[in-house]
């Protein structure tokens, strides 16, 4: 017989940001879940004067699935008085590690994006070239033209309203930025003209809609948002 | 071993036709073997331009089919002996061959010939693929108007997708007074490269002579002393690798504006 069990598997530890469960990374999971439910009915922790009580559990570096977060959860929490605020582990999948990488990363491009192309990115997106009328680039984060960008651009497709478009001719047909759309009201011509004198813009939401930029004070902005983040 | 070219262009009505015709022309009148070669099946016209439509006996799809070899649907020019056709067929339709059909046929024809242009039709669907399957290189023609150089810009799109390097580009119906001042209600020839952003291979005025020329069934390359003459034989000397400086649109110019200029008095 071993002798895993003179350790504790559980541990409940009350600490300034409330109360922390610990689970052994060690043993098996059934070995786990067995002692924490006994835990939990044993303990006095959940009693009448404990209501809405949030918990922290740490599972070390265990890797835990989504059916096993839910067993986790459920053995701790109890209706009304217990509630599980957030399960943290230590060790991630590869796919979870590259998805977060992939968000985070800039991808760059030297090339034209032409007209019926579309070019979609998770991330942000860097240009080196044009972004021809017809053409369409995406990403959920921000996009960045080193050319004219005179297509369709979409940035922070997934929802980010923080997100920037920023090109150094930015006269485009159309942009969307989380989901506010902005549509060119200029002809043509006048867009032919605007192209000739365009200086490095971006645009960003401000107050519901979107608006543009001259690119000095891009860096207020991003400075701002990283302090928000 | 000859190398295909093919020439496109997205949108219709542009001048493929007549610019394969052409620069075929133009390169068998610097003594160079050329093929032409029309896929523009169920709508043939290649050979309309050249004149020689009364002379089709076998077309492209018959060679496919095995009714005859390629060499007897080829049809030799009335002008010159370097210069052959392989037609269309004109009742069938785009699907009646593959591109794996059409690369092998231009895999055949090539060790028989410096060049072979081949004429594609308008579309991005199943004729552009069969066309560019056997190119080994691609020129594209826009008109300078916004819905050409749309299209066009599609077009490179999908030709840089191909394993061929970097087609060229020829602005065809160029307005000889609106290239030279700005106007911004139109486009012009630099407008069309810079948006395009592919190497210019020419520039091609608009010119009554090109239609007279169609009319006539003879290319109007092998008519001098007209602007659209001259600027398809440049053309041609530009594939074959000279470097010719692109026509200049003030070529009427008489002396006396010339020495205006010179002093910089506007003319």
């Amino acid at each position: 017989m071993k002798t895993s069990f003179s350790n504790q598997l559980v541990t409940i530890k009350g600490t300034k940001e409330g109360l922390v469960i610990h689970l052994d990374d060690k043993c098996s999971y059934a070995e786990l879940i067995q002692e924490l439910k006994e835990k939990m009915t044993e303990s006095r922790i959940g009693s009448e004067h404990d209501k809405g009580l949030h918990v922290h559990v740490r599972v070390g570096k265990r890797y835990v699935d989504v059916e096993e977060r839910r067993e986790i959860q459920a053995t701790i929490e109890q209706p009304g008085t217990i509630i599980v605020s957030d399960i943290t582990s230590e060790v991630m999948t590869k796919t979870e590690a590259l998805e977060i990488k992939e968000d985070e990363q800039t991808h760059s491009y030297a090339r034209l994006v032409r007209s019926g192309q579309v070019l979609s990115v998770k991330g942000d997106l860097l240009i080196l070239g044009d972004v021809n009328p017809g053409g369409t680039v995406e990403a959920s984060g921000d996009i960045y033209v080193l050319g004219a960008l005179k297509g369709t651009a979409r940035a922070g497709v997934e929802g980010d309203e923080a997100a920037v478009i920023a090109a150094s001719v930015l006269l485009p047909a159309q942009l969307m930025i989380a989901d506010r759309l902005y549509l060119t009201s200029l002809t043509r011509t006048e867009r032919a003209e605007e192209a000739a004198y365009a200086k490095p813009r971006y645009a960003c939401i401000k107050q519901e809609e979107i608006v543009f930029n001259h690119m000095s004070s891009l860096a207020t902005l991003r400075k701002q948002r990283t302090a928000n983040a | 071993m000859g190398e295909a070219i093919v020439i496109t262009s997205g949108k219709g009505g542009v001048g493929k036709t007549t610019t394969s015709a052409n620069i075929g022309t133009a390169l068998a009148l610097q003594g160079k073997q050329v093929c032409l070669l029309d896929t523009d099946i169920g709508l043939r016209n290649l050979d309309v331009v050249m004149g020689l439509e009364n002379r089709i006996i076998y077309d492209l799809v018959d060679v496919l089919e095995e009714r005859c070899k390629p060499q007897q649907a080829l049809i030799r020019d009335k002008r010159f002996d370097c210069l052959h056709l392989l037609p269309a067929a004109q009742t069938k339709d785009k699907s009646a061959i593959t591109p794996e059909e059409m690369a092998a046929i231009v895999n055949e024809l090539k060790p028989d010939y410096d060049y072979l242009i081949i004429d594609c039709p308008a579309g991005i669907e199943q004729g552009f693929r069969n066309a560019v399957a056997g190119a080994d290189q691609a020129i594209v023609v826009s008109t300078p108007d916004t819905a050409a150089v749309r299209d066009a810009d599609r077009i490179i799109g999908l030709l840089e997708q191909e394993d061929i390097p970097a087609p060229k580009l020829v602005v065809n119906r160029v307005h000889k007074q609106s290239s030279n001042k700005k106007d911004e209600d139109m486009l012009d020839v630099d407008d069309v490269a810079s948006t395009l952003a592919i190497d210019l291979l020419g520039i091609v005025f608009d010119d009554e002579s090109v239609l007279r020329a169609a009319h006539k069934g003879e290319p109007v390359a092998t008519t001098p002393n007209t602007t659209a003459s001259l600027a398809y034989r440049n053309i041609a000397r530009r594939i074959l690798g000279e470097s010719v400086p692109l026509l200049s649109v003030e070529t009427k110019t008489g002396f006396l504006a010339k020495v205006k200029k010179l002093f910089g008095i506007e003319a």
